[in-house]
């Protein structure tokens, strides 16, 4: 069994957008889940307890409840009865799946918005070519 | 969830035989704070003010704590801590002699917590309320029921002549209030852009009839625009949808509603490719919502 985590509770720095018309608890298990995904959060770190996130954030206790038992529904985290929440040890291969996900989740939003623009998807990869191009010229 | 903080069943208030408040039956749970939006003369202070007993309803009964708020029992008074439009203190009266007061009449009140309020805003102990201007009698007001102990806040548009940064700073204490101690807070307001941040309900009035009481993690799922390029199409799904508002425009028209329990993707698949779908605000949701009511109205007057 794994011991009791005696590192800090990790920074989540999470930006809610109260006005974007997705419901904040998705958009923390969405954050949450690229924060893994980009490894800014890594196996075993804590997550910030429900109350000091609520307080945070400046939202009901109980969305942040809802959120951390998607994630952990989900499998991203473990609830620990009286200890708090934890990034899950993961497979090997899962921060890789987890980005395949998140960026599969971002690339479906932007092809449905590129198709109600009237936009085929060989448009978007030429954007995402040449925006590719100018980030490295810039670099 | 227990009973329910504030219960409202067919609450009905006439002012000169005229109909301010219309059957409102209404349910708000502890820990919760829900905005109470409406135009000017929608009931708003009104609903307040009867909830918080100052007023004896024509019809209908209000309740706090599962008590009649007109005979609420001493112990659930203390429970109880108000901002009512028309309550104010006397001229005279300086933060030092409010604080002095309250203190005395209720031993639970917070007093440095009300001090350190006063303070980050500049407020003299010693300065008369009549030389404060709009925002300081405001936040003074306001200071006092949130370092209150009370497990419930009735407020009439608190934030009204407080700057932007002064607004924040209050509703986050809001927040902090029914977050730190499960407070509920009804607060009446037109300040839609800022309690929309930290709100958990919105309830929302016109011409005296409650016209929508919702979760705002409902309303962001749930609500939206739907626009059609003409007006037929929307016309076959008049009563499958529901419907919180339509609106005519060029041509074809904009309605708002709440996702059916199908969900967002099923209700795409049925409708035609050029209806739009998108997301709304609150803001949106409140001009269209009270424009529909009143639309329904003028429509039933003429007939």
């Amino acid at each position: 069994m794994k011991q009791v985590s005696t590192q800090p509770v990790a920074q989540m720095r999470l930006r809610l957008d109260p006005y974007s018309g997705e419901p904040i608890y998705q958009q923390i298990v969405e954050q949450v889940k690229y924060q893994v995904a980009c490894g800014r959060l890594v196996s075993s770190d804590q997550l910030p307890s429900i109350r000091s996130l609520a307080k945070e954030l400046k939202i009901n206790p109980r969305t942040v409840v809802r959120a951390y038992e998607e994630l952990a529904h989900s499998g991203l985290v473990v609830l620990r009865q009286g200890q708090g929440v934890f990034v899950s040890a993961h497979r090997e291969a899962a921060p890789s799946e987890a980005r395949r996900k998140v960026l599969g989740d971002m690339s479906r939003r932007l092809l449905a918005e590129a198709a109600r623009m009237g936009a085929d998807s060989d448009e978007v990869l030429q954007i995402l070519r040449e925006e590719t191009e100018q980030m490295e010229v810039k670099a | 969830m227990g009973q329910p903080v504030i219960r409202a069943e067919r609450l009905s208030r006439d002012f000169g035989g005229k109909r301010a408040l219309d059957r409102v039956n209404l349910s708000i749970g502890s820990g919760q704070v829900v905005a109470l939006l409406g135009p000017n003369g929608a009931g708003k202070s009104t609903l307040l003010r009867l909830l918080s007993g100052a007023l004896e309803p024509t019809e209908g009964s209000a309740y706090l704590f599962g008590e009649r708020s007109r005979r609420l029992a001493p112990e659930t008074l203390t429970r109880v801590s108000v901002m009512l439009d028309g309550q104010e203190p006397p001229r005279w009266a300086t933060p030092k002699r409010l604080l002095d007061l309250q203190s005395e009449a209720s031993p639970s009140f917070d007093r440095s917590l009300c001090e350190r309020f006063l303070c980050s805003h500049d407020l003299q102990p010693g300065t008369s309320y009549e030389s404060m201007s709009k925002g300081q009698k405001r936040w003074t007001l306001a200071a006092l029921c949130l370092a209150s102990s009370a497990d419930l806040l009735l407020l009439d548009e608190p934030a009204e002549g407080l700057d932007p940064a002064a607004r924040r700073e209050l509703y986050d204490r809001i927040r902090d209030y029914a977050n730190d101690r499960g407070g509920t807070i009804f607060v009446a307001t037109h300040l839609i852009h800022d309690i929309e941040r930290i709100a958990d309900e919105v309830a929302i009035l016109e011409r005296g009839r409650l016209l929508l009481h919702e979760t705002l993690e409902v309303l962001r799922e749930r609500a939206r625009e739907v626009e059609f390029p003409t007006a037929v199409e929307a016309s076959n799904l008049d009563g499958e949808l529901d419907w919180l508002g339509t609106k005519q425009e060029r041509g074809g028209m904009v309605g708002w509603i709440l996702i059916p329990d199908e969900g967002e993707e099923a209700l795409r698949h049925r409708l035609a490719p050029e209806v739009e779908i998108r997301p709304v605000g609150l803001e949106s949701l409140y001009f269209a919502v009270t424009a529909y009511s009143k639309e329904e109205v003028e429509t039933d007057a003429l007939q």
